[in-house]
């Protein structure tokens, strides 16, 4: 019994070690990548001007994600948060059939072909951001990719896709874009 | 641990907020972290896998495979001075050679098709330096890997040339008068293909070992000289190019067998065991189309037991047993995500058994007491699929139908929920069935000697069936935390027992037995290279037949492991040496005879250090010098198998 109790003594003295440890490690540590792209798509969506109409209506903010996007756990942290003029961010599964309903599209794998597809048969200045990791983004129509470069987070603008669909990109994230076309 | 958790949320809920909060222009300052591959992904597989890596065999100097397992959550090792044997969460029958732990080399099956049995000791075929990772995934997996995958699946993934690249040398001395020494040559050549050949050489002379059930002047004092000696040769190589990959393994091992097993004669320097395998494999993996990805494999083994028994009846003699199995084997796989929000993976296995003999005979005077030969096949279609719900709630469904040779074919579901809770903290139900068809030496083999087995009834199918409730924490690549409360059922139990006639036992399906627990485990590194991980299970299995609980089932299982850098010398001599410490315990335990082994915590302290162009590896193990044994199986007259008190281990790496 004693066992026991000892080795239960040394759990909980473990835990409260790591308890206080973590807490620490979280002020100075380098970040998950995932996390670290979500926090860029967070800034993305405040460096772009989206058409005037779609800031007129209220309600939420959709962002939508390819299902089996790597990026699919960090995103959800972002649920809630205030997008644009506070309307907060809903974090939900791309639909082709809903793709107009939402602002962003955090792409992935397959899904990309058939939802610029969908894209384009949108009316042009549709106001919906397309985002993708830069292995998976062979396509012009993605308007940022994101990679990796060493241990740092880069992307790259298309100022034109952008452009056709009635997305202005601030100044301010253009000059930190590595290739802005 | 709720305590722990709740801080860890909450300490991620800020670091969340910072960075998405964060500036622009200082988001694009910060660096990712490179270092943790596994511990946040592990957060979205439907299970609670546990993974060792290249750099922790070499921070922990583990020197088998058993030793890498017997570090991991929920798992122990028993030792029986000829093989190593696997418990899982409180579960290791005496008489069963890990035939209910499925074994995979970079995802081909290696549990023999004779045995079914997966070599974890120095029978594993494979040298430690050549592996990048092991990984652990518990509970039942038959729907996905068909039989075997019963209480668990270990995968082995080997390092490539690349890795290991260049000429290397590494040398070894150890207690007991054991040597070992590995060369191996890794490249890349010049159309991007990648080689690694390595050829390992091992040998231990083995100490004097002393059984206090054979303590008579008849039998040397119960002290078996010379007789725990442990030789190996291990041959690998491996070829990667453009999806395609080549495996070649072979290993042999000759290993002494001090305890008399079978009913020897004690002490007699003939009585050893011989296992050889050799394993060819090739992999073919494509992505057909963007929504479709291919993997096809093709595997073919052989494997060759040789016992050598002395007995003497009189007239003294000695007796061989031989048992060889032949097989080849292919698997093809699809992954489709055609389907919106379902990712659906479906695939055929399929092994021919050319070859399964089993020979008993006493070789002068000549006598055969067993031949029997067997063919056959096994054949599995799978059909899986990923079901992402909403973004936080995904559905892993999973159902297999397998059939084997001598064995009706059935049906295997799988279910595994994951919900995360928020982006660091997952919560997972899952729900597994597994099967194992008796193999062929529970089907054949039946030799009407001393220690010998003897046919009493048609054997089934066993089965098991697990529920698993887990919650898992990691808010950043460097901090695990997991709970999990689990319940397994067997039934139909395939077991050794007594068969009612003196010195002669059986294999029966008349058992079965339920297992639940609760296990937890935290894991933390620091910047500095600092790391600790404990982790702890405690489980109970009771036969559903008889009273109390069963042989060699610990109630308490910890694992401790604190590392560390440590520099010894002057600062600017290099990268300062790492030290780390590993405490294993393993609670109180019944033997056969219903024994009480008492808990014991080893201790086992590492030195790395890089010396001029040469890795240097100290290791002390059992540093305390605990006594311990573990419990012995029906073949061996002495009840408990005393393990090694403290040895000890130097070893050198040089890369030309």
């Amino acid at each position: 019994m004693s066992h026991a109790l000892r080795l239960r003594n040394l759990l909980w003295a473990g835990l409260c070690v790591l308890c206080w440890a973590g807490g620490l490690a979280h002020a100075t540590n380098p970040v998950e990548e995932p996390d670290l792209k979500a926090a860029y798509i967070f800034n993305f969506i405040q460096f772009i001007e989206w058409p005037d109409s779609d800031l007129a209506t209220d309600g939420d903010w959709p962002l939508c994600i390819s299902p089996f996007s790597p990026l699919k756990r960090a995103l959800t942290a972002l649920e809630g948060k205030p997008a644009r003029k506070g309307r907060p961010i809903r974090v939900r599964l791309l639909e082709l059939a809903e793709l107009r309903h939402c602002r962003v599209l955090v792409l992935h794998g397959s899904d990309i072909e058939p939802v610029l597809r969908t894209l384009r048969a949108l009316p042009s200045a549709h106001g919906i951001l397309t985002v993708a990791d830069e292995d998976a983004a062979g396509s012009p129509d993605i308007m940022i990719t994101l990679g990796q470069q060493k241990n740092r987070i880069v992307f790259g603008i298309n100022t034109d896709a952008a452009a056709r669909a009635g997305l202005s990109v601030s100044s301010r994230l253009l000059r930190l874009a590595r290739a802005a076309r | 641990m709720a305590l722990a958790l709740l801080c860890g949320g909450l300490s991620h809920a800020v670091a969340q907020a910072d960075i998405a909060h964060l500036p622009l222009e200082q988001l694009v300052q910060m660096e990712v972290r490179t270092a943790s591959r596994y511990t946040q992904t592990a957060l979205e597989a439907p299970a609670l896998v546990s993974v060792v890596t290249a750099d922790d065999i070499r921070l922990f100097g583990y020197r088998t495979l058993a030793e890498v397992l017997g570090s991991m959550r929920g798992l122990y090792v028993s030792y029986d001075r000829s093989y190593h044997y696997l418990g899982t969460r409180g579960f290791a029958t005496p008489g069963d050679y890990n035939t209910r732990v499925l074994l995979l080399v970079n995802g081909v099956r290696f549990n023999d098709n004779l045995y079914d049995q997966a070599t974890i000791g120095t029978d594993f075929p494979l040298d430690l330096d050549l592996v990048d990772r092991v990984e652990f995934v518990p509970g039942p997996g038959s729907a996905v890997y068909g039989p075997n995958a019963f209480f668990g699946v270990v995968n082995v993934i080997t390092r490539d040339g690349r890795q290991l690249a260049g000429p290397q040398l590494s040398v070894a001395a150890g207690s007991h008068g054991s040597a070992k020494a590995r060369f191996s040559v890794g490249t890349v050549d010049a159309q991007g293909g990648d080689w690694l050949v390595a050829l390992t050489r091992a040998s231990s002379r083995g100490a004097d070992q002393y059984f206090a059930a054979f303590d008579t002047p008849a039998s040397n004092q119960g002290v078996a000289q010379r007789l725990d000696f442990d030789r190996s040769t291990q041959l690998f190589a491996r070829m990667q190019r453009d999806g395609l990959s080549l495996t070649l393994a072979h290993g042999e091992r000759s290993k002494g067998t001090p305890t008399a097993a079978f009913s020897q004669t004690f002490n007699d320097p003939r009585s050893r065991s011989i296992d050889t395998t050799t394993r060819v494999a090739a992999e073919y993996a494509s992505q057909l189309q963007p929504s479709l990805a291919f993997t096809g494999r093709v595997h073919a083994g052989h494997y060759r037991f040789v016992g050598d028994y002395a007995y003497d009846y009189p007239p003294p003699t000695l007796n061989r047993d031989v048992g060889t199995g032949q097989w080849w084997g292919t698997e093809w796989q699809w992954v489709s995500t055609a389907l919106a929000r379902h990712k659906l993976a479906w695939g055929v296995d399929y092994r021919r058994d050319t070859r399964i003999r089993q020979l008993n005979a006493d070789l002068d005077p000549p006598a055969q007491y067993l031949d029997a030969r067997r063919a056959g096949n096994a054949l599995g279609i799978y059909v899986q699929d990923e079901f992402a719900l909403a973004p936080t709630l995904t559905l892993h469904a999973g159902l297999r139908w397998g059939k084997q040779s001598g064995s009706d074919g059935s049906f295997h579901p799988r279910l595994g929920l994951v919900y995360w809770w928020n982006p660091a903290t997952a919560v997972k139900l899952l729900h597994g069935t597994a099967y194992r068809p008796p193999n062929a030496y529970e089907r054949d083999y039946r030799v009407d000697l001393p220690g010998g087995i003897v046919d009493l009834a048609g054997l089934r199918l066993e089965k098991v069936r697990t529920t698993e409730l887990a919650l898992e924490h990691a808010p950043t690549g460097t901090t695990r935390m997991l709970l999990t409360a689990f319940r397994s059922e067997v039934t139909d139990l395939i077991s050794l027992g007594d068969a009612g006639i003196p010195d002669r036992l059986r294999f029966s399906n008349a058992r079965g037995v339920r297992v639940h627990g609760v296990e937890t485990e935290v894991e933390q590194r620091w910047q500095g290279g600092s790391r600790l991980r404990v982790a702890y299970g405690w489980q109970t299995a009771r036969d559903a037949g008889a009273s109390g609980t069963l042989t060699n089932s610990p109630r308490h299982l910890l694992k401790l492991q604190w590392s560390d850098t440590l520099a010894l010398a002057a600062p600017g001599q290099g990268r300062p040496g790492q030290y780390a410490v590993e405490a294993i315990g393993v609670g109180a335990r019944r033997t056969l005879a219903n024994a009480r082994l008492p808990a014991h915590v080893l201790t086992n302290l590492v030195y790395t250090k890089r010396v001029g162009d040469v890795d240097v590896s100290v290791g002390v193990y059992n540093l305390f010098n605990h006594r311990h044994a573990d419990p012995a199986s029906y073949e061996i007259r002495e009840d408990s198998i005393r393990q090694d008190g403290r040895t000890w281990r130097v070893k050198l790496t040089y890369g030309f």
